[in-house]
């Protein structure tokens, strides 16, 4: 079945280089959002299999949408991607649930990983 | 997809980020506790070293990584913007976009401003003592941070509550800059270890400006479920003396826990306290109302200008291939294929006026160059000096924009160097000391127009006269209207200046900005009035491709005037024309200037019995335009003469029309204009 991908990331190349290494997972369909805000908008329509978060963001940042997601109880696989200079911003994002942690600048390999990890392929 | 691509993508965003840095900036500049300014600052130089990390840009990455420091500082309370840290960041933001050039740092140059900027940065980050805060702008309520010693011991069974104590650390953790220290001692031997009980205790320092109420709020679910202490021990932020910290924190090992008599002494050892200045640096966490700072989400995609202009070619194409269509299709007088024909005209008529619409780009693109241009050259000049656009959405193609920027730069540093007068002249003369630049946009018809309004020290028409003499522009005797002197302000070889100074002197003189503007099928006029101020008013189509234009016939060839300057076309006889004295005519009880093109253009054939005369609009009024026959509406997809002819002054371009024939563009305003010289008949 169709796995959907959802990616949050406010740099357009970004999500560009990360479309573009998952997308080689096979059957995936892949979403892309600017902001946090639009993001969690999606997940309360539809919950997708995967999401990859950046921490970094306008409007609504990454740890701001994983807060959201847990009062809300969302229970969803989680990528969170950061170069977020403070290191308490990946102890906050593992406590509020992340599944998996990718620091930035993404590699290919890990990111292909994870996600055929999470997705149980 | 190549990194290459991504390489690309990647300094096309970056250069955005750059862009929305020097907009925030300036912004910023003015209201420099604007929270929201500053997550903006932030969030740009974070793009801006993860993407350049993630694109082999490294010392980009490494550049703003740094900044990213300083203003993660910042925007955690415990830097203050200053006008060091502005300068240094707008130096920054143009070294990152010579980074973006140059990757590498091949250029010496860049190398050497990298290492001094990147000195000059970590100093900032490491510095602790600020001075030349800028005064805030509008008012807001000033609170200073302060310092709080907290103890929090939760009874063991806090679990049972459901709260987690650590969730009420890090909420203490996000009220400003906090110090925790963990006590271990009342843990029990392992085997004595209950998994549902806490036998953990803090001390907590919080730096905050927060009162202390609101840091019991966080306790409120606890309140009697733990040992909970809070006092504050010092009117600032003490979590940032590295001493300090460093003392308290071997205090912690040594001891059980550390208690606030003994914080308190060492607080008055380092002398810690009644530092006012430092805690009237700190600025307060409250959110002070934003002027005009909207997020605005991206409701649009970005495309090369090369596909850009593919597609501008090929519509242009396509319109060539429809009135050929179109004519091709009226000859054949097949009903059906007319209607299928019409149809198809309006599609690509809307297409064209689509496409069309794509390539406009608000002036606003241009204007981060003017501000920052403005801003340091005002400085420089040690002029005070305030820029405000207006209209700054009009729009115009893109050609244009791209082609006008350096012009009005120079236009610009002109009214900086030579317009605004120095704060104490200006004083002197009843004139508030800080000048003025506004630029000004807005529509005219198919026009737009743009102009350069200051309040400085105005243009002298009788000294300009004078130059003008001397340098045998115009001789003694010549009687020129105001407007005619200013006009000699672009004759090549003008230059108004006493003495060319390094700023306006250097490069192209105003001829070249009239020429540039020329190009674009434009004009540029000054008007000024002494001590007042100079207004510089630039007028220009709003495409280059694509004018809507009556095609017409002289002789045997075919010329297209613009639509947009057409009024009113009349039949008139041949005679009545060439017997009519100081060609002026009188049409529906108007008296009207005409020319007869195919006279004025040097034809020698013979005329026909009656011709057409087009009423077109002119500066002065409408002045009529006779030619041999009007064949009708026509969309001329301009195509440039080369640069063979590049300085003749009738023709805007030439058009191909269906049947292949080429028609040229007349330039109805310029034509007049030298027809009028020749005859000295309008004024
Ligand atoms: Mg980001």
């Amino acid at each position: 079945m169709e796995k959907t991908i959802y990616i949050a990331d406010d740099s357009a190349v970004t999500r560009m280089f990360i479309t573009n290494i998952v997308k080689d997972v096979p059957s995936v369909k892949i979403f892309e959002f600017t902001n946090g805000e639009e993001v969690v908008t999606a997940i309360k329509r539809k919950i997708p299999d995967l999401l990859i978060l950046d921490s970094v963001m306008p409007i609504k940042d990454g740890l701001s949408v994983l807060k959201e997601l847990k009062d809300l109880n969302f229970n969803l696989p989680i990528i969170f991607c950061t170069a977020d200079i403070q290191s308490t911003t990946k102890e906050k994002a593992i406590q509020l649930g992340i599944s998996e942690f990718v620091n930035k600048p993404i590699q290919k390999d890990i990111i292909f990983d994870k996600v055929n990890m999470l997705l149980n392929l | 997809m190549s990194i290459d691509k991504f390489k690309d993508k990647f300094k096309e965003e970056a250069s955005d980020n750059i862009n929305d840095l020097e907009n925030a900036l300036l912004e910023l500049e003015k209201n420099t506790t604007n929270k929201d300014l500053i997550e903006r600052v932030f969030r740009a130089m974070h793009s801006l070293k993860g993407g350049g990390a993630m694109f082999g840009f490294t010392a980009l990455s490494e550049f703003t990584h740094n900044l990213e420091t300083l203003y993660d500082k910042v925007r955690n309370g415990l830097k203050v913007i200053d006008r060091k840290i502005l300068d240094i960041t707008f130096e920054a933001a143009d070294h990152m976009k010579s980074l973006l050039a140059d990757e590498l740092m091949t250029n010496n140059e860049i190398k050497t401003k990298h290492k001094q900027l990147a000195a000059n940065i970590e100093s900032l980050i490491s510095d602790d003592t600020q001075t030349d805060v800028i005064p805030k702008s509008g008012s807001s309520s000033e609170s200073s941070i302060k310092t709080y010693y907290i103890y929090f011991e939760p009874n063991p069974d806090i679990f049972a509550n459901g709260t987690n104590p650590l969730y009420l650390i890090d909420e203490l953790n996000s009220l400003g800059n906090c110090k925790v220290f963990a006590h271990f001692n009342k843990i029990p031997p392992i085997d004595e270890i209950d998994i549902n009980k806490c036998y953990t205790y803090w001390e907590i320092l919080l730096a905050t400006s927060t009162d202390e109420n609101s840091i019991a709020d966080v306790f409120i679910f606890v309140e009697d479920q733990c040992k909970l202490e809070i006092d504050e021990v010092a009117d600032n932020d003490i979590t940032i003396h590295a001493d300090f910290i460093h003392a308290i924190t071997r205090l912690a090992i040594e001891k059980k826990d550390v208690g606030i008599v003994e914080i308190k002494n060492l607080i008055k050892k380092l002398k810690l306290n009644a530092n006012v200045a430092l805690a009237e640096l700190n600025e307060p966490e409250k959110r002070i109302e934003s002027s005009k700072v909207k997020e605005t989400t991206i409701s649009s995609i970005r495309v090369s200008s090369i596909k850009l202009d593919q597609m501008m070619n090929l519509v242009s194409e396509l319109v060539t291939t429809q009135a050929r269509l179109t004519l091709f299709a009226e000859k054949t007088n097949n009903t059906e294929l007319n209607a299928i024909v019409e149809n198809m005209q309006k599609l690509s008529r809307q297409i064209r006026d689509n496409a069309f619409d794509i390539v406009l780009i608000p002036i606003e693109t241009m204007l981060i160059r003017f501000q920052r241009l403005v801003r340091d050259l005002s400085q420089e000049l040690k002029k005070n000096v305030v820029f405000e656009a207006i209209g700054a959405e009009t729009e115009l193609d893109k050609t244009i924009i791209e082609t006008l920027t350096d012009p009005i730069l120079h236009i610009l540093r002109n009214c900086l160097d030579h317009g605004i007068e120095l704060p104490e002249v200006r004083k002197k003369l009843g004139k508030p000391e800080q000048g003025k630049i506004i630029l000004k946009s807005f529509y005219s018809g198919t026009n737009v127009h743009i102009q350069i309004i200051d309040d400085g020290a105005g243009i002298d028409p009788e000294k300009i006269r004078k130059k003008a003499i001397q340098k045998g522009i115009i001789s003694e005797n010549d009687e020129l209207s105001d407007t005619e002197i200013f006009d000699l302000v672009f004759m090549p070889g003008f230059s108004t200046a006493e003495n060319v100074t390094d700023v306006s002197g250097r490069g192209v003189g105003m001829d070249v900005v009239k020429r540039n503007i020329n190009e674009l099928r434009g004009d540029v006029v000054v008007d000024s009035e002494i001590n007042k101020g100079t207004t510089l008013t630039i007028r220009l189509p709003l495409t280059l491709s694509i004018i809507d234009g009556l095609l017409v016939r002289i002789d045997n060839d075919l010329y297209v005037i613009p639509l947009s300057v057409v009024n009113k076309i009349h039949v008139v006889d041949h005679d009545s024309i060439s017997s009519k004295f100081n060609n002026l005519i009188v049409l529906d009880g108007v008296q009207y200037s005409f020319f007869v093109l195919r006279n004025e253009l040097g034809y020698k054939s013979e005329p026909p019995k009656t011709e057409r005369l087009i009423l077109v609009s002119y500066e002065t009024g409408l002045v009529g335009l006779v030619v041999d026959e009007v064949f009708g509406e026509n969309q001329a997809v301009l195509k440039s003469l080369g640069k063979l002819y590049k300085n003749q002054a009738l023709i805007s371009g030439a058009t191909i029309l269906g049947d292949g024939t080429v028609a040229l563009v007349l330039d109805t305003n310029k034509m007049i204009k030298k027809f009028s010289k020749n005859s000295e008949i309008i004024n």
